[in-house]
């Protein structure tokens, strides 16, 4: 390449043509092409030229006017090929000293480059130094980078103020990596038409991502240097984003590790540390958290002293949503079995799923959770399952039965109505609802622990107490599972119930009536009927019946004095050992003296005074109350 | 002595009263008042068939004992029908007015002679 004529260049040749003006020459000419680099003298003749020589090596040519001697020639030839040779060596002076800068523009560059990623790790800026700094020292008209990570998008990055289609610039990162000894792209037919030429150099960043940087529309051409000051930046950034990910992956794992911690920390927390006891009933719960925690959740409640409420549950996934949704559920759970009016599990549970169906649906997750209510005083369980597994109920006289969720999750459907079970209990029946951690729990063989052996464990440790149970059949799943680590939370809550049912209720019954003969009918009709389907004998539920009629006629009568809107109200209760019946009234007191009511002597025909003698033959026990201006009447009968 | 004849007419009225359902407090003013009208009539003997009666309390007893006594003021009596039902017998025994009331068969309400 020539340089441009300076002025030195003028001088050197005016002296040189001096000689030729001698000999009689009127103009001397170096021309390249058609263009006169230089004249001596300036004007240019109107003549053509006498002699004309050109130089095949530089593309000069030497015009002399005036002389058209052909001895010239040779000197004409020596004249240009001495000048094409200063201007040559010219040009390769100034390409060197261009280059020197250029190099050390260079450096300056990736020094600065340097400088400006260290203090980034932010992925998309690292891209953007990368590019700008190579269009600045590359002149181009923009540049992109190609990700291609395998199972994921390719992610196309641009810097350029006419970004490329994504496509062009996907077509020519393609180009490259099926070729990656071949850097720079001109070629009009395999390129896109927005590509005057493209130098494409490999992103060193991970193994599994194959990444590129493509520069395109330099002016002129990609050169050897052009190449490898792409790969020294591309180099230089990839390492860099190495570090980046790297940086990423570590605050990524120590946040999960803090999720987990508080995850854990919630799920302890929310754990009873005191099982509640209600007699009749032995109960026990635990709960064996995996090392990454999952979302069990388990409690026992005291709701009143014949009544306990227990509940197991999987919050689905894992971590900190996980542990706020398990937290929320259960105290829903908690606060609705406690201080609401429910008197069924499902009511907790359509509530549960009621206020929470939006929240789990925002995260795209569920809970499993059964709920069980024990009613001492009927001796009867009721639970509602929404899906959790398993639950085994253990007959004192035949084998566990494994029994299956009858509703849905919560938090799937916010319009579900979940339903109540009822168990009657005897004593030495158990009860064991178990989360899944337990039969999915696998051994170092990938084996199962599965259903059937906890069936087995659950059969033959019955006669234990509840404690014992549940150490049993977690020592068989550990010792099962042996060096194979625990995978799941285990939580179970076995109950064994142990009360008599020498005191099941039969029947719990309360009305009330307005004080005339016609409307007390209704208790006594109500209480033979109770008593009939309780199994108890017609001749003592004869007896109550009477008992009750004469107690309530006498109400009638004396108490309220046939003011027909004086109000009953008539309890009527029994178990297998007794029966009790209770009347509240707000009329007169009684005036009387239990121990000195005896039965007239039949001989005397008395027409009254019978009722309250015949009540004393009949019934057990009676007891007369005053309390806050009520007339309180207990008869009592024994079976 | 020529047989003298004296003879007069006696005219013994009896009531055969069959109750059916339940006799208590309810009921028993309805059974009083229709033995009150038999009375006022010079009903002195009155039988009251109980076979099918339910149910008797006190109040119930209370008017066959009003009636009994009324009854024996005029000379007559009460005759009861006893009840399938224990619990109508029930309070017959407890108060021991099964062993004031004479017992019949439903055949006898009929009466074969005095």
């Amino acid at each position: 390449m020539l340089p441009t004529i300076t002025d030195k260049h003028r001088e050197n040749f005016k002296s040189l043509s001096s000689g030729w003006m001698r000999v009689g020459a009127t103009c001397v000419q170096l021309r390249r092409g058609g263009e006169v680099l230089v004249g001596c003298p300036d004007s240019k003749p109107g003549s053509e030229p006498s002699i004309a020589v050109t130089s095949l090596a530089s593309g000069l040519s030497l015009h002399v006017f005036g002389i058209a001697d052909a001895r010239w020639v040779p000197t004409a030839e020596s004249m240009l090929e001495i000048f094409g040779s200063l201007l040559s060596a010219d040009a390769d002076l100034e390409n060197l000293t261009g280059a020197l800068v250029e190099t050390q523009d260079r450096l300056v560059a990736l020094y600065e480059l340097t400088q400006a990623t260290r203090r980034t790790l932010d992925m998309p800026k690292l891209l953007d130094l990368l590019i700008q700094q190579s269009r600045h020292l590359m002149d181009v008209d923009g540049g992109f980078v190609v990700l291609k990570e395998k199972g994921r998008q390719t992610i196309i990055h641009q810097v350029s103020e006419k970004p490329l289609h994504p496509a062009h610039a996907e077509a020519a990162a393609s180009l490259y990596l099926r070729d990656p000894n071949r850097h720079v792209f001109k070629d009009s037919e395999t390129l896109p038409a927005d590509l005057k030429n493209v130098m494409m150099v490999t992103l060193p960043v991970r193994d599994e991502i194959s990444a590129a940087v493509g520069l395109f529309n330099k002016t002129g051409n990609f050169t050897t240097p052009d190449i490898k000051l792409a790969k020294a930046i591309a180099g230089h950034i990839g390492a860099q984003m190495e570090n980046a990910m790297l940086h990423k992956e570590a605050v990524e794992r120590a946040r999960l590790e803090t999720e987990m911690d508080i995850a854990r920390q919630v799920q302890t927390a929310i754990l009873p540390q005191s099982i509640p006891q209600v007699k009749g009933v032995d109960v026990f719960a635990t709960s064996t958290p995996a090392l990454e925690v999952g979302g069990d959740f388990f409690d026992v409640i005291d709701r009143s002293e014949n009544t306990l409420v227990f509940a197991l549950g999987d919050v689905t996934g894992k971590g900190m949503p996980a542990a706020l949704l398990m937290s929320m559920t259960h105290t829903i759970i908690k606060s609705a079995s406690r201080n609401m009016p429910f008197t069924q599990p499902h009511q907790v549970l359509n509530r549960l799923n009621h206020d929470m169906a939006a929240d789990f649906a925002n995260v795209g997750m569920f809970t499993t959770v059964m709920l069980g209510m024990i009613d001492c005083a009927d001796c009867k369980l009721h639970f509602s399952n929404a899906g959790q597994s398993p639950i085994y109920h253990v007959p004192f006289n035949s084998e566990p039965m494994l029994l299956e969720a009858q509703d849905i999750p919560v938090g799937i459907l916010d319009t579900v109505e979940y339903t109540t079970q009822s168990l009657n209990l005897s004593q030495g029946d158990l009860f064991i609802a178990a989360s899944d951690g337990f039969p999915e729990s696998r051994n170092p063989a990938g084996e199962m622990y599965g259903y059937e052996r906890m069936r087995a464990i659950l059969s033959s440790s019955r006669t234990l107490s509840a404690k014992q149970i549940a150490e049993v059949l977690l020592a068989d799943v550990n010792a099962f599972c042996g060096a194979h680590p625990q995978d799941d939370d285990r939580t179970i809550v076995v109950l064994k119930f142990e009360k008599s049912t020498e005191n099941r209720i039969m029947f719990n019954e309360s009305l009330t009536v307005r004080a005339n003969y016609e409307e007390i009918r209704q208790p006594c009709e109500r209480l033979r009927l109770n008593l009939r389907q309780a199994g108890v004998s017609e001749e003592i539920a004869g007896q109550c019946e009477l008992a009750l009629q004469e107690l309530l006629t006498n109400l009638v009568d004396h108490a309220y004095e046939g003011n027909p809107n004086g109000q009953v109200a008539v309890r009527m209760a029994g178990n297998r050992g007794q029966i009790f019946i209770q009347t509240e009234d707000t009329g007169a007191p009684a005036n009387i003296k239990l121990e000195d009511v005896h039965m007239p002597a039949p001989e005397d025909l008395a027409e009254g005074g019978y009722g309250m003698a015949i009540i004393r033959s009949l019934m057990d026990d009676i007891r007369y109350e005053t309390a806050q201006e009520k007339n309180v009447w207990t008869l009592v009968k024994n079976l | 002595m020529s047989l003298q004849i004296n003879a007069t007419e006696q005219i013994i009225k009896i009531a055969a009263i069959t109750l059916t359902g339940r006799l208590d407090a309810f009921e028993a003013p309805a059974l009083r008042k229709t033995c009150d009208a038999f009375i006022a009539n010079e009903f002195s003997h009155f039988v009251f068939d109980l076979t099918d009666v339910a149910m008797l309390d006190s109040a119930g007893l209370a008017v066959l004992v009003s009636v009994l006594k009324r009854a024996r003021l005029k000379n007559g009596d009460v005759r009861l029908v006893w009840p399938r039902e224990e619990a109508a017998s029930r309070i017959l025994k407890l108060t021991k007015f099964d062993q004031v009331f004479v017992s019949i068969e439903k055949s006898e309400i009929v009466p074969r002679g005095f």
